[in-house]
């Protein structure tokens, strides 16, 4: 029997979106505002997402406060120099979802957890932040710090070694 | 694992191609001496001495493909329609490619599709996901869920529900015995007529059944999951089938016990899906015995369940009333944070998992706690391992016995149904 025209499953029909925006020289954060295409704004990503500033992390440091400390950066970034206390989980979008789901859930529920990137418009942070989300994390449980280890830097503040 | 490594563009996933060698599998808890016949062997990929494998993959010129810095090219699209054919041939082909769950399929005419894509305002190229594994971006949009739903024997008034679950596409993709469990909660189960009662967890539902066939065939197809090309569990999943799919039964919560929508913050008037990702599910076998409480049971039985941090009850409804009027669980967190304070198990248990060790101890190396503590301690120290934020108190059942199962699944954040009509 002729089952007419049949429509193909999805393996491989699929079109592939552009994994990144188009090569710019300008910083990746800077935009032209939509309601007046002569200014630039400052893109940040998801604004609507809890902050920390790097000077508000580095006091609840001193003050000793409890949370746990994520750097989102690759380990060879991280062992070269990170914020003290930082735990390094390397927010890879393009990797196994699987295997990224269960290191995101080694993090505990009942702390605060702070999320650093090397990005000025937080969005490694603002994506694992999101992914914490749908795991099941409460967001209020869950800050960004506001330009990451960029701010962190530029403040002078300290960073260590992983030692070998 | 050669296959793993050539069997899809799994080079560009660090921006740039990869040189691999393959091992024989398994790694893990193998002995040194196994180990180093893996050395001494032969690279599975080239045939070459292992090590003189790994030297040229370090030291040779890289190739003028392999100077190619990027993300992964995109997938090879195949055609939308293929060509007519005897619908003989077309099963065989469907089966061939690997389309299918091995169980009969409706043959997905565009006739058919259309029909499907009326159970939905969104137009047919929407993207409900983005899948980026294994291999290249992929664009599962409604057309490619309504081909799925077809396949699977859905009508057109489950094709809301099937896009929620649709958002949460592929199923656990690991080498151990991963699975998926898809709860339905609101409204939509009566319009539907799915079954949260007598037998919900078992054959005897067409919205159940198909709705979680749906998900196994999304997760083949779109997810691109094809064993001994993408996906290599040992041992696999039945549960993978059905993806334990069915609805709370709501109505038959004692008073002050939550629906699980309603835990998560939505309101009783939404129609929500959540999947979450586990691998066991131990029955209680028998129903409640007086000089034994449920919950006592439920803690020993939970003692085995792996401990990814979070653990699903689902209970039936007589067993729900047990617990709170016999029990004093006045609410469902009271359940689990009874459990969470009292399921015990030793660190040498805990390690001993082998998910847990390879992605956890990392970590507690790096300080993270509890696991920093755990790895200092001696193997017979007693831990509490569960957190009660993420053991979830689901009831389902038709009140008959007073049954129920424990599991390991751990949910996620549920999808709104509605917003996919």
């Amino acid at each position: 029997m002729k089952a007419g025209i049949i429509f193909t499953l999805l393996v491989g029909l699929l079109l592939a979106l552009p994994m990144y925006g188009e090569s710019t020289d300008q910083p990746q954060n800077i935009k032209k505002s939509e309601t007046d295409p002569e200014i630039d704004e400052v893109y940040v990503a998801h604004p609507e997402l809890p902050r920390i500033t790097a000077e508000e992390l580095k006091k609840l440091m001193d003050e000793k406060g409890e949370y746990v400390l994520v750097d989102s950066r690759d380990s060879a970034s991280y062992n070269k120099g990170h914020i003290k206390g930082a735990i390094n989980i390397h927010y890879d979008p393009s990797g196994d979802p699987m295997a990224r789901e269960m290191t995101l859930m080694a993090l505990p529920m009942d702390k605060l957890i702070i999320i650093y990137c090397n990005c000025e418009d937080d969005e490694i942070s603002a994506n694992m932040m999101l992914e914490l989300y749908d795991l099941g994390y409460d967001l209020n449980m869950i800050k960004i710090v506001s330009r990451g280890i960029l701010r962190w830097n530029e403040l002078g503040y300290p960073l260590i070694a992983t030692e070998k | 694992m050669m296959k793993y490594a050539v069997g899809y563009n799994v080079s560009n996933v660090t921006g740039m191609p990869i040189r691999f060698v393959g091992f024989p599998f398994p790694v893990a808890g193998q002995s040194k001496e196994v180990h180093r016949r893996y050395v001494r062997g032969k690279d599975m990929l080239s045939g070459k001495p292992m090590m003189t494998a790994i030297i040229d993959a370090l030291t040779k010129p890289l190739t003028e493909t392999e100077k190619y810095s990027g993300p992964a090219p995109d997938p090879i699209p195949e055609p939308r329609f293929l060509p007519p054919d005897t619908e003989d041939n077309l099963r065989r082909l469907f089966k061939e490619k690997d389309w299918t769950d091995y169980n009969p399929i409706i043959l997905p005419t565009e006739e058919k599709v259309k029909e499907m894509l009326k159970g939905t305002s969104h137009p047919p190229d929407k993207v409900v996901k983005i899948i980026d594994w294994p291999g290249g971006k992929r664009r599962f949009t409604v057309e490619k869920a309504a081909i799925c739903a077809v396949m699977a024997g859905a009508k057109p008034e489950y094709f809301p529900l099937i896009l929620a679950v649709g958002t949460q596409v592929p199923f656990g993709n690991s080498t151990s015995s991963m699975a998926n469990m898809i709860l339905v909660n609101g409204p939509i189960r009566e319009e539907l007529g799915m079954n949260y009662g007598g037998n919900a967890m078992g054959p005897h539902n067409e919205v159940n059944s198909v709705v979680g066939r749906v998900f196994t065939l999304m997760s083949k197809t779109a997810g691109n999951l094809h064993h001994g090309k993408t996906t290599f569990s040992s041992l696999g999943s039945n549960l993978q089938y059905n993806n334990l799919c069915f609805a709370e039964n709501e109505e038959a919560l004692p008073d002050e016990w939550e629906p699980f929508h309603v835990q998560m913050g939505f309101k009783p008037t939404d129609s929500v899906v959540t999947v979450g990702t586990g691998w066991s599910y131990i029955s209680s076998v028998g129903e409640v015995q007086k000089a034994y409480p449920a919950h006592f049971l439920m803690r020993d039985y939970m003692r085995s369940l792996a401990a990814m941090g979070g653990g699903t009850v689902l209970m039936d409804p007589t067993v729900a009333a047990l617990l709170k009027e016999d029990q004093g669980f006045k609410t469902k967190p009271m359940l689990g944070k009874w459990l969470a304070d009292n399921v015990e198990k030793t660190v040498a248990s805990f390690w001993g998992n082998g998910v847990l060790a390879t992605i956890f101890v990392p970590m507690a190396r790096q300080g993270l706690q509890p696991y920093a503590d755990y790895l200092k301690m001696p193997g017979d120290k007693l831990i509490k391992p569960f957190d009660p934020r993420s053991i979830n108190i689901i009831v389902v059942g038709g009140g008959i016995q007073t049954t129920w199962f424990v599991t390991d699944f751990r949910l996620g954040r549920g999808v709104l149904v509605d917003n996919w009509r």
